[in-house]
C-alpha cells in the first residue's frame, strides 16, 4: 500500500514534469495552484451550467421530479469519466515513458496497477468536479439539503468515477493487448487529444446555448417526463451502478438512500478488484508488446526516391523540416498547429450561439459610417495580436529543438537562414488563425469586405510581430532541457511572455487610434506604419544580434 | 587536414575539460581519439565542429577557420554524433534529404549515393520508415549516411561503431580506410582499443583536456621501449596519477 502511494507521487510529479532539481521555491505552490488555475478558467462553464441547472430544477420540482437532475448528471458524469477515461488510461497505462523504466523494478503488478490508477482517478476528480460539482451544490442548495447530503455527496464524488475508469482501463487493456493500436501511438494521441479539444468546445457551446436560450419548461417536461425517459434512461443505463448513486443522494434522509450508498460503495469495491485481477493478466502483456511506433519495412521505389529527392534551398528545406516535426509530434499538433485553427472557432463559439443573426453587418456599417472605422481596425489588430502572440510556434521554436539543438550549429547552415525559416513557420501557422478569423468576420458577422482586407494587411503585421517577439525571447531563454516534448511546449513560459507583450501593443494602439482620433484610412495608416517599423526593427535585431545569441546558447 | 592549436574549453569557468590541446590530424590517414571518460574527446570535437566556442586557441579545417569561415569550414566535414537519437519524427529519406539540401548536393548524385549507401548499410528496406521505428544501430547508420551523402572531405565520428552489428562495423571500417586511402582525413574516437590498435595509422591519447601521447602505434612502444598492446600502454599511461 505504501509503495503503491509512493509510486503514485512518482508518477503524478513525473506527470507534470518537474524534476527533483527543478526549482524548489516553486515546488509546493505550482503543486497547489494547478487545479485552482483550472477551477478558476472553468469557472464560467461551471456558473452557466449552474444556472441552467437551476432552471431545470425549478421547472420540475412542481411534478416532484427533481431527482431526474441528480441522476441525469450522475449518469453524464459516468459516461464523461469513461470517455477521457479511455484517453488517460492509454496514455497514462501505456503511452507514458516510465512504463518501461517500471518494469525491470521489483513491483508487484498489483502496485504498478494500483498507483496509475490512482494517478489517473486524480485527474478524473478534477473532470469529475467541473460538471459534478455545481450540480450536487445546486441541488443541495434548492431542495435545502442537510449535512448529511453534503457528505453523501462527498462520497458518492469520490466514489464515482471508480467504476467508469474500471470499466474504460479494462477495456483499453484489451484494446491494446490484441490490436496493434500501440503501434500508432502518435497518431492515436493525436486524435485523442484532437478529440478532447472538439468534445469540450461542444459541451461549452450546448451549456452556452441552453442557458442563453432559456428553458421552456413543457419542452423539458416532455422530453424528460412525458416521454419514456429516454435520455435518462439511455445515460444511467450505460453504468447501472449510477442509479444507486442518484438514489442515495436524492434520499439522504431515509434508510433506502444508506442502503443504496452502501450497495454503491461495495459494488465500486467488488469492481475494483475484479480490475485488479484482469490487470493482472492483461496489464503486463500488453505493455510488454509495445512497441514505439509503426513499419512498414519496404523498398523505397526508383519512382519514390526521384519523387523525395527534389532539391530544394537551405531555408525551404528547414522550413519543412519544421512543419514536418510540428505536424507528428503530438504535443507540438496540439499545442501549436491545433490552436491556430482553433482560436477562430473558440471566438465563434459565442456568436453562433447567440443564433447568428446578429445585425453585425449594419453594426459595422455603421461604425463606418459614424467614423469608428479606426477603432474597428484597432479592435481587429488587437485581436490579432492577441490570438498569434498566444500561438506557441514561435516562442517555442528554439526550445523544440531540446538537446538536439546542437545539430544546427553543426550543420552548414547560416544562423539567420535557420532563424527565418523558424519565423516563416510561426507566421505561417499565425497567419491561418488570421485569415480564419477574417473567414468568420466575413460570413458570421458579415463585416464588408474593404474592412476585411484592410484588416489582412493588419493581421499579416500583426502576427509577424508577435512571431518576431516570440523567436526573440526564445532566443534569450530557449527551454532545451526537457525529457518529454510536450514539457517544451505546455511547461514553457516563453509563449506566456510573448502574449503578454503581444496584449501590451495591443492596448498600446488601441489607445493610440482612439486618442488621435483621425478616421478609419488615417488610423489604418498609422497602425500600418507603426507596426512596419516595429517589424523592420526587430527583423534587424533578429538578423544581426539574433545570430549571435543563438551562436551564444550553449548546452 | 584538422590543426588545433593551442585550444582551451571550460564548462561554467571552472572545470577545465580541455586544457591547451594542440593537435594536427594530417590528409590520408585514420586518426584515433583515445581516452577515458570525460577525457574532453567529446568537448574537443565539439569545438573542431562549431557547436562550442574554444575559449582560446584556433581550429582549422582544410585550412579553414572554423570561427572566420564557419559555413566554408562546415562544408568541409561530415560529423557524427555520439547519440544518433536525431530527427526521429522524420522519415530516413527525408532526414537523408534534408541534408542533401543543406550540403547542396545535386538531385541526380544524392539519389546515387542514397543507393549505394543505403545498400552497403544494408538500410534500404528502413527508408520510407520514421527514424523513431529504427534500433539503436540503425539510427547510427541512418547518421553516417547523412554525413555522407555529401562526400566530405574530412570524416569526424564520434564513437561511431558502438552498437553496430559486426557487418555494419566492419563495412564502416572499410569505408574509413578507403577514404583515408583517397588521401582524406578520418578522425574518430573510441573506446575500442582492439579496434584502434588495428586500423588507426596514428593515435592521440588525452586525459584531463591535456595530450598525453600523439603518433602511431609502433611510435608509442618505441617510445616506452616495451611490446605491449596499446591497451597495456593506454591503461599505464592514462593511470599515472
Ligand atoms: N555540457 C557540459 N557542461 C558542463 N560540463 C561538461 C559538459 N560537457 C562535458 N563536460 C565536462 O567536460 C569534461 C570532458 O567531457 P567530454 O564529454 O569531452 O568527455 P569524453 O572524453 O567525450 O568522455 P566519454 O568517453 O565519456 O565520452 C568532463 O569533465 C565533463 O564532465
Ligand atoms: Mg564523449
Amino acid at each position: 500500500m505504501i509503495k503503491t502511494l509512493v509510486l503514485a507521487r512518482v508518477l503524478l510529479k513525473n506527470g507534470t514534469g518537474r524534476s527533483k532539481k527543478g526549482r524548489r521555491g516553486s515546488k509546493l505552490p505550482l503543486h497547489l495552484l494547478l487545479p485552482v488555475v483550472l477551477v478558476v478558467a472553468f469557472l464560467p462553464l461551471m456558473l452557466t451550467i449552474s444556472r441552467f441547472l437551476g432552471m431545470m430544477y425549478d421547472s420540475l420540482a412542481p411534478h416532484g421530479q427533481q431527482g431526474i437532475i441528480v441522476g441525469l448528471a450522475v449518469g453524464l458524469v459516468s459516461l464523461m469519466v469513461f470517455l477521457f477515461g479511455l484517453i488517460y488510461v492509454i496514455n497514462v497505462f501505456f503511452f507514458s515513458q516510465d512504463v518501461e523504466h517500471l518494469l525491470p523494478l521489483p513491483l508487484t503488478p498489483r502496485e504498478i496497477l494500483s498507483a496509475k490508477f490512482l494517478v489517473t482517478l486524480l485527474y478524473e476528480y478534477l473532470t469529475a468536479f467541473l460538471v459534478l460539482g455545481p450540480v450536487l451544490i445546486t441541488y443541495g442548495v434548492k431542495s435545502g439539503g442537510g449535512p448529511l447530503y453534503y457528505i453523501y455527496s462527498l462520497l458518492v464524488f469520490l466514489l464515482l468515477p471508480v467504476i467508469p475508469l474500471v470499466v474504460a482501463s479494462v477495456l483499453a487493456m484489451i484494446i491494446m493487448r490484441f490490436t496493434n493500436m500501440a503501434k500508432h501511438k502518435d497518431r492515436y494521441r493525436t486524435i485523442g487529444g484532437t478529440l478532447a479539444v472538439v468534445f469540450a468546445l461542444g459541451a461549452n457551446l450546448f451549456f452556452q446555448r441552453g442557458a442563453r436560450n432559456g428553458v421552456d419548461p413543457e419542452q423539458l417536461q416532455e422530453m424528460l417526463i412525458a416521454g419514456d425517459n429516454s435520455m435518462v434512461r439511455l445515460v444511467t443505463g450505460m453504468f447501472p451502478s449510477s442509479r444507486m448513486a442518484a438514489d442515495a443522494l436524492t434520499r439522504t434522509s431515509s434508510l433506502g438512500g444508506l442502503a443504496s450508498l452502501l450497495l454503491f460503495a461495495g459494488v465500486t469495491v467488488l469492481l475494483y478488484l475484479l480490475f485488479l485481477a484482469l490487470g493482472r493478466k492483461l496489464y503486463f502483456r500488453s505493455v510488454m508488446g509495445l512497441s514505439e511506433s509503426s513499419a512498414k519495412r519496404a523498398a523505397v521505389t526508383s519512382e519514390q526516391l526521384a519523387r523525395e529527392t527534389a532539391p530544394r534551398t537551405a531555408f525551404a528545406s528547414y522550413l519543412l523540416k519544421e512543419l514536418r516535426i510540428l505536424f507528428r509530434t503530438p504535443p507540438y499538433f496540439l499545442n501549436c498547429v491545433l490552436m491556430s485553427v482553433l482560436w477562430p472557432v473558440i471566438i465563434s463559439i459565442p456568436l453562433l450561439a447567440q443564433g447568428g443573426a446578429l445585425p453585425f453587418g449594419s453594426l459595422s456599417d455603421m461604425l463606418l459610417e459614424s467614423g469608428a472605422g479606426g477603432l474597428v481596425l484597432a479592435g481587429g489588430v488587437g485581436l490579432f495580436l492577441f490570438v498569434s502572440g498566444g500561438n506557441y510556434t514561435a516562442p517555442t521554436a528554439l526550445s523544440r529543438e531540446g538537446a538536439g539543438l546542437y545539430v544546427n550549429k553543426f550543420l552548414p547552415i547560416r544562423p539567420r537562414v535557420l532563424l527565418l525559416a523558424k519565423l516563416a513557420t510561426g507566421w505561417l501557422l499565425t497567419m491561418v488563425t488570421v485569415v480564419l478569423l477574417l473567414v468568420v468576420g466575413l460570413f458570421v458577422l458579415h463585416v464588408p469586405p474593404l474592412l476585411l482586407l484592410l484588416l489582412l494587411v493588419l493581421g499579416a503585421a500583426a502576427s509577424l510581430f508577435s512571431c518576431l517577439t516570440g523567436i526573440l525571447i526564445d532566443l534569450h531563454l530557449p527551454k532545451l532541457n526537457w525529457d518529454t516534448e510536450q514539457k517544451a511546449v505546455k511547461q514553457n513560459l516563453n509563449g506566456l511572455y510573448n502574449m503578454l507583450l503581444c496584449i501590451l501593443l495591443a492596448v498600446l494602439l488601441f489607445f493610440a487610434v482612439l486618442k488621435l482620433d483621425i478616421g478609419m484610412w488615417g488610423s489604418f495608416g498609422v497602425l500600418l506604419v507603426i507596426m512596419l517599423a516595429a517589424d523592420y526593427a526587430l527583423y534587424r535585431v533578429l538578423v544581426t544580434k539574433g545570430e549571435e545569441w543563438f551562436r551564444n546558447i550553449e548546452q | 587536414m584538422i590543426a588545433i592549436e593551442q585550444v582551451s574549453k571550460s564548462y561554467n569557468g571552472k572545470t577545465k575539460a580541455v586544457d591547451g590541446l594542440s593537435l594536427t590530424i594530417p590528409n590520408g590517414e585514420i586518426f584515433g581519439f583515445l581516452g577515458p571518460n570525460g577525457a574532453g574527446k567529446t568537448t574537443t570535437i565539439k569545438m573542431i565542429t562549431g557547436i562550442t566556442r574554444p575559449d582560446e586557441g584556433s581550429i582549422t579545417i582544410n585550412g579553414l577557420n572554423i570561427e572566420e569561415d564557419p559555413l566554408g569550414a562546415k562544408k568541409q566535414f561530415g560529423y557524427v554524433p555520439d547519440s544518433p537519437d536525431l530527427f526521429l519524427r522524420l522519415k530516413g529519406l527525408e532526414y537523408l534529404n534534408f541534408m542533401a539540401d543543406l550540403y547542396e548536393v545535386p538531385k541526380a548524385l544524392r539519389q546515387e549515393r542514397i543507393r549505394t549507401l543505403a545498400e552497403r548499410f544494408d538500410l534500404g528496406q528502413a527508408l520510407a520508415d520514421p527514424i523513431q521505428s529504427y534500433s539503436h544501430g540503425m539510427r547510427q547508420k541512418i547518421m553516417i549516411m547523412g554525413v555522407l551523402i555529401h562526400d566530405p572531405a574530412v570524416w569526424i565520428l564520434d564513437e561511431p561503431l558502438t552498437g553496430l552489428d559486426p557487418k555494419s562495423s566492419y563495412t564502416l571500417k572499410e569505408m574509413m580506410r578507403e577514404h583515408a586511402d583517397s588521401g582524406k582525413t578520418v578522425f574518430f574516437s573510441t573506446h575500442v582499443l582492439e579496434v584502434a590498435e588495428k586500423l588507426c595509422d596514428r593515435v592521440a591519447i588525452i586525459n584531463k583536456g591535456a595530450l598525453l601521447f600523439s603518433g602511431s602505434f609502433k611510435e608509442m612502444q618505441e617510445h616506452f621501449r616495451s611490446s605491449d598492446s596499446l591497451e597495456r600502454l593506454f591503461l599505464e599511461l592514462t593511470n599515472h596519477d
